[in-house]
């Protein structure tokens, strides 16, 4: 093998993220599984809830903030994640038991990294499956038990999210950002707002039933909206 | 599933990391050209009946990899379709006497040294993606090898 034949291995980008069930989706042959709740079906209900609430939300009352996306992205990636980088700490240093993080009873380990998106909340990033190509979300809170959930041929458009209400006072949206995103900001009733820290691409707000209608809004480096996120109060924050 | 489809899925999982390392040096990073590989395996899918079988399976792919890449570039820098843009490595600070050099060849040759180099072509395959005769190939990376070990301070094999 000559040099230029070393070199060019060497710039070669060694990560192999292929899925074909994603090709045979963007294809029209299949619908992804987007997401597979393994804690609690209650996370499923809650997302459901909260969706069909922004659906709602869109068709009558004022969302606030942004009200498009101006740059529509193709699906992205976390590169640092399917890279294997020691971002954030270990589960260990973390004090988070392997097996307390979604998937990890059901598929094999392959990568796993704790980080802190807000005071007191910690999230677990598992790569799960026998490549390590599925992504397992688990978010830890002080005094409430472990929630989270896995997504086969992770869709980052540009993110993804889960809404856990057994918060006090509230509920609780974390979710995982594509390299894409710059930064988000969480539009609320009565013209406020607030930035919403992203750590190592994670992102977890915490939201009380006064501050819906709300609207996560994602931005590229140019400072365009390329994603948002409506949220209604979950129905069992209703009353 | 039908003969073609397996075909399709076959040159997708042994040549993925190929067509993603090559197609990033047209798509400007290995995050755009995992998606440009997606789009362009679900087209090859879409559009199975349309091959016609006249070259190599895995050429077509390619021609339709490259459309998609150059698409996407040209709508990002304003350049017309027919051009191939300025292929460049998608992290030159890795290497940047390589990325130099490459910068001093015309873009398509620096194409043809890609295809070769990340994508892992045959001198032939490569002809048929580019559409120019294996001869052109041939000099084409005879030349760059001259160059592109010169700029690595060391000695290429020309034939």
């Amino acid at each position: 093998m000559s040099s230029l034949d070393h070199a060019f291995d060497e710039l070669a980008s060694g990560i192999d993220d292929q899925d074909w069930g994603e090709v045979l989706a963007r294809a029209g042959l299949r619908r992804p599984l987007r997401r597979l709740p393994v804690v609690v079906a209650l996370l499923v209900a809650v997302a459901l809830a909260a969706t069909l609430g922004a659906r709602r939300h869109r068709a009558g009352a004022a969302v606030p903030g942004p009200q498009r996306v101006e740059r529509h992205v193709p699906n992205g990636t976390v590169r640092w994640l399917f890279a294997h980088e020691p971002r954030g700490e270990s589960l260990a240093a973390a004090h988070i038991p392997l097996l307390s993080t979604a998937g990890s009873h059901w598929q094999p380990v392959r990568f796993a990294r704790a980080v802190e998106p807000a005071p007191g909340v910690r999230v677990a990033l598992t790569l799960i499956g026998k490549k390590g190509r599925n992504v397992c979300l688990t978010l830890y809170r002080p005094g409430l038990s472990a929630g989270g959930g896995c997504a086969f041929g992770l869709e980052l458009r540009p993110f993804s999210w889960m809404t856990f209400s057994d918060v006090p006072d509230g509920s609780m949206v974390a979710g995982l950002a594509s390299d894409t995103v710059a930064r988000l900001r969480l539009f609320l009733p009565h013209g406020r707002s607030r930035p919403v820290p992203l750590v190592a691409n994670v992102f977890a707000v915490h939201l009380s039933p006064a501050e819906y209608p709300s609207n996560l809004v994602a931005y590229d480096r140019s400072g365009r909206v390329i994603g948002r996120l409506v949220g209604d109060a979950p129905a069992v924050l209703k009353h | 599933m039908d003969r073609r489809t397996k075909e399709i899925e076959r040159v997708y999982r042994a040549r993925y990391l190929a067509f993603k390392n090559a197609l990033a040096t047209v798509a400007g990073s290995h995050e755009a050209a995992r998606d440009v590989v997606q789009d362009a395996f679900a087209e090859a899918l879409r559009r199975r009946e349309q091959f016609r079988g006249e070259g190599p399976l895995e050429a077509w792919i390619w021609r339709i990899a490259l459309r998609i890449a150059i698409a996407r570039r040209s709508a990002a820098s304003g350049l017309p379709l027919t051009e191939v843009g300025e292929p460049a490595l998608p992290e030159p600070d890795a290497r940047p006497e390589l990325g130099a050099a490459l910068r001093r060849l015309p873009p398509r040759k620096r194409l043809v040294v890609f295809l070769r180099y990340f994508g892992d072509l045959s001198y032939a395959q490569i002809a048929e993606v580019c559409g120019i005769s294996e001869g052109t190939v041939a000099a084409t990376l005879a030349q760059a090898r001259e160059e592109l070990g010169r700029a690595l301070g060391g000695e290429e094999r020309t034939a």
